[in-house]
């Protein structure tokens, strides 16, 4: 069900920032906050503590299965972001102490904030990042990758499906790379589930994070899977009552659990069916635009695509003004993360788009609430703006 | 709820005076542009034999800010005589528009543009095709 | 079912409830995004966060959204650092605390642990004696204890820490909502806080913290929080954390009448019974909390005792549940390890009422009884 307010005064195609909640998602965890639910706490060892307790497993064991894992290699956290932080400066001071031993940490510029902000961290400890290469679609390209995991290189990290672009990584081959050349990866799947098929252990992954509110759960939770065998060991974060087996600190957010749990299910079960609606949306969308504007170049891979995410450049427009004319359309440029910030997307000028080219840029992501008339008014409101905004340029006649 | 001045979010919404006169007028031009240029904005003056300003056009690439910075500076310009107008401060502009800190540059290169418009001769530009579109009532 | 285990967790308000529903549902913008929906999702987030303010009387700008206490506490002991630093902490601060600064003492902090009087309480002349003038020092002292109820007198401590240069953080986790709070005025430089211990949603606490103090963020990427903590805000947690402030504020004193009335009965009731010994009965505590020990018990067993009967209570600190260790307060407090060994913790919340106090107590009495056949012999008696 479409939210009134929205669907009277705009058009949302934001899913990669933030989904909004199936009602079957809001009703478990509603259940799960007032005095009648399940609000005890799930480290508490009385009758309603164990009840919260048992929901808590439960759901680790339904997320374990759903990305072929087993429950205890299932970590909750906050969030991806936490998930991230965890991963790599918990993998990097377990493995690594201080880093300096000149220890390499291997990451391509085109990682979500969260995942280069602590490897910068961790350069500043001492440790040397090497910049993985990506060609003009952003792919890291296999053989690269392998050239340049060294003997000092003790941690790579790869995005399973970029948030700006939605190119998907080759992530079984490179995990592979990377256990042969005894580097720990980690897979930031945030945006990943439910928009393709996963598999922890079949990958070989060591560490993957996901994050709820991508994939129509809660925001504030996410998890981070740890292999078992053979083991993968981090440093926590946060240190306390020693929840999570000691690893993630802090009374476990039952509703938010099983709220993400929820929503998962529902998001693999409908794989394919929305996997094909977006390929729809997706096309619709970007033939539109196509026809209708000229100049303006896609952001995204032929072949390793999400569905989901449509990113377009369009030459000959401010970005900032691209942005506030589009009053009516929720769309992003660049990770909502980086927003606020006047900032070009890093992520397209690492493709190669120059600055104005990268701030001109907009990102349409599609939900399993997206319909065709969200798609074809997204159209014609940008049309509008573009072509109403280049007509105010001094420059525009000029290129044409 | 939204990110702009009043003022600013209507000028931008609705630019009067915006695309530039017809290419067989004579006008007054200047244009001023960021370093990296990445925003750009053009004044284009009709000024009378007797130094009035009848008519003013304004073109601009850039943010929200600059686009409301020339629509306003049109409106303002027009009936003022071109040595008024001369002295203008980018100050005036700032206040009237309140524009923040980090975007008071965009009044800076509109005075810069009109300033440089003023100063330049009357010219028919013939690199221009665009009539001027928009018309409508004053808010100014 | 009887619920007497409010200082463990508090179900969620129906109005801090019926305030995060629109936000799980209608409006699912991300508080970072530039077009309306993510505005108004910020607008949200920054309400909430002036309603937070208020509860412990700080600018709304003081505020860091956090996952928790847990969060809160451990970015609270990372305001400290460089060379030759110490970390001072009480002995009977939650595990947070202490967990996190031994942590940083494995990162070469000096941790120096203040110790307790038989009440629980921190002495000003003991904290004095430890600190030093020279170092980056950061004292942290909860203001009420989680166990025992008990009430520190942080603006004595925190003036203490401040003349020396010390920074003062204080766990305020279970005195918010039970202690009018005053953080402008107090000596004290941060401040954690729980949203699901005042009756709001789990997964989001706060620490707030006085603009001169730095904090290194131990979440990063994206710049949120004022570079802080980084990652999306948990927007329904947030907005259902604001309205459970909000209310504990404007019902403050309403709340503990009630619950000090019904703590009042209960200790009544537990006077009459010899083998009762109860903590810091004399000292200043929080009024819903009340811990005790029975002499000759086991609280493992008179847990699972009053679990059978319906009434969930703890022994302690709900992170130990479980792990058959006594607490680490009573001990700090001097209390041998049998005594420590037979806590029970009663903390009592706003749905709870008289009638639950006296099942209770009858339970006790039945349950002490069954388990001690000296007692009904009335051995104890002398």
């Amino acid at each position: 069900m479409r939210p009134v307010y929205l669907r009277a005064e705009m058009i949302y195609l934001d899913y990669a920032a933030s989904a909004p909640l199936r009602e079957e998602v809001i009703e478990a965890m509603t259940r799960c906050l007032g005095v009648d639910g399940h609000f005890a706490n799930p480290s508490s060892d009385h009758g309603p503590g164990r009840a919260s307790a048992l929901l808590v497993e439960q759901a680790r064991e339904r997320f374990a299965a759903l990305i072929g894992a087993k429950p205890q290699e299932i970590i909750w956290t906050s969030g991806a972001t936490e998930a991230n932080n965890l991963a790599l400066l918990g993998a990097a001071e377990f493995y690594a102490g201080t880093g300096a031993d000149g220890q390499r940490i291997a990451v391509a510029k085109t990682e979500h904030k969260s995942v280069l902000d602590p490897c910068r961290q961790l350069a500043l400890r001492g440790w040397k990042l090497d910049w993985l290469p990506t060609d003009a679609q952003g792919l890291i390209e296999t053989e690269s990758f392998a050239g340049l995991l060294g003997e000092q290189t003790a941690l790579a990290s790869c995005m399973l499906v970029n948030n700006e672009t939605g190119v998907i990584q080759d992530i079984p081959a490179l995990a592979e790379l990377a256990a042969e050349r005894q580097v720990l990866l980690h897979v930031d799947a945030a945006q990943a589930l439910g928009k393709l098929d996963l598999h922890c252990q079949r990958w070989n992954v060591p560490m993957m994070s996901f994050s709820a509110h991508k994939f129509g759960g809660p925001k504030g939770i996410g998890a981070l899977y740890l292999r078992q065998r053979p083991p993968v060991k981090v440093r926590p974060l946060m240190f306390g009552g020693g929840q999570e087996r000691g690893l993630r600190s802090g009374t476990l957010a039952v509703h938010q659990i099983v709220g993400l749990v929820r929503a998962a299910e529902l998001a693999v079960a409908e794989l394919e069916r929305n996997l094909g609606h977006w390929q729809q949306l997706r096309q619709r969308l970007w033939r539109s635009l196509q026809d209708a504007l000229p100049q303006c170049l896609l952001n995204g891979a032929d072949e390793r695509q999400s569905p989901h995410v449509l990113n377009v450049s369009f030459a000959g427009v401010d970005g900032e003004a691209l942005r506030a004319d589009l009053d009516g359309l929720a769309v992003s440029s660049g990770s909502a993360c980086t927003s606020e910030h006047a900032e070009p997307s890093y992520v397209l000028r690492a493709l190669g788009r120059d600055d104005a080219l990268a701030d001109a840029s907009l990102r349409f992501s599609f939900g399993v609430q997206s319909t065709v008339e969200d798609i074809d008014g997204a159209a014609q409101q940008v049309i509008h703006s573009v072509r109403r905004l280049r007509a105010l340029s001094p420059l525009w006649e000029d290129a044409a | 709820m939204n990110r702009y001045p009043d003022k600013v979010w209507r000028l931008f919404r609705n630019p009067r005076r915006a695309g530039g006169f017809a290419a067989d007028l004579p006008v007054r031009q200047g244009r001023a542009t960021t370093p990296a240029g990445h925003a750009v904005i053009e004044m284009q003056l009709l000024v009378s034999s007797d130094g009035r300003i009848e008519d003013a056009q304004f073109r601009a690439l850039g943010c929200p800010y600059l686009i409301a910075t020339g629509a306003w500076l049109c409106a303002h310009v027009i009936g003022r005589r071109s040595e008024s107008v001369q002295e203008l401060e980018s100050r005036l502009l700032v206040e009237q528009l309140e524009l923040p800190a980090l975007k008071r540059y965009c009044a800076v290169m509109a005075v810069e543009a009109l300033s440089t418009a003023l100063a330049k001769e009357a010219a028919v530009a013939g690199a221009q095709t665009q009539h001027a579109t928009q018309t409508g009532s004053e808010d100014e | 079912m009887i619920y007497f285990d409010h200082n463990a967790t508090t179900p969620v308000l129906p109005e801090a409830a019926a305030a995060m529903q629109p936000w799980l549902s209608e409006h699912y913008g991300n508080p970072s995004s530039v077009h309306r929906a993510g505005r108004l999702a910020r607008q949200a987030v920054e309400e909430a966060r002036e309603q937070v303010a208020a509860l412990v009387g700080a600018q709304a700008s003081e505020v860091i959204f956090t996952s928790g206490g847990t969060e809160a506490d451990n970015l609270a002991l990372h305001s400290v650092g460089g060379l030759g630093a110490r970390l001072l902490v009480g002995a009977t601060e939650h595990a947070a605390v202490l967990e996190a600064a031994s942590a940083r003492a494995g990162q070469g902090l000096e941790l120096d642990i203040l110790p307790v009087d038989q009440n629980g309480l921190i002495a000003q002349s003991s904290l004095a004696e430890r600190l030093r003038r020279d170092v980056p020092q950061l004292v942290s002292i909860m203001w009420a204890n989680n166990e025992s109820g008990v009430i520190q007198d942080i603006a004595a401590l925190g003036d203490c820490a401040q003349r020396a240069g010390a920074l003062m953080h204080t766990d305020a986790v279970q005195a918010a909502g039970k202690l009018p709070i005053d953080f402008a005025a107090s000596p004290v430089d941060l401040l954690s806080l729980s949203a699901h211990k005042i009756y709001g949603p789990k997964g989001v606490g706060a620490l707030v913290r006085k603009r001169h103090v730095g904090i290194a963020p131990m979440l990063r990427g994206g710049g949120h929080e004022g570079g802080l903590r980084a990652g999306t805000e948990n927007l329904p947690g947030i907005v259902g954390f604001g309205a459970a402030a909000r209310s504990a504020r404007l019902e403050l004193e309403q709340r503990q009448a009630h619950v000090l009335g019904l703590r009042t009965r209960l200790e009544a009731g537990l006077a009459q019974m010899p083998q009762v010994r109860l903590f810091a009965a004399s000292v200043p505590r929080v009024a819903n909390t009340c811990q005790f020990g029975l002499q000759g018990f086991q609280s493992e067993a008179l847990l699972m005792a009053f679990d059978q009967r319906g009434i969930a209570v703890a022994s302690g600190s709900a992170c130990h549940a479980g792990s058959g260790k006594p607490t680490h307060v009573l001990l700090a407090m001097g209390y041998d390890e049998d005594t420590a060994h037979s806590a029970i913790r009663v903390s009592l919340g706003q749905q709870n009422t008289a009638a639950e106090v006296d099942r209770f107590l009858s339970e006790l009495d039945d349950i002490l009884r069954q388990q001690a056949p000296a007692y009904a012999a009335g051995l104890f008696a002398s």
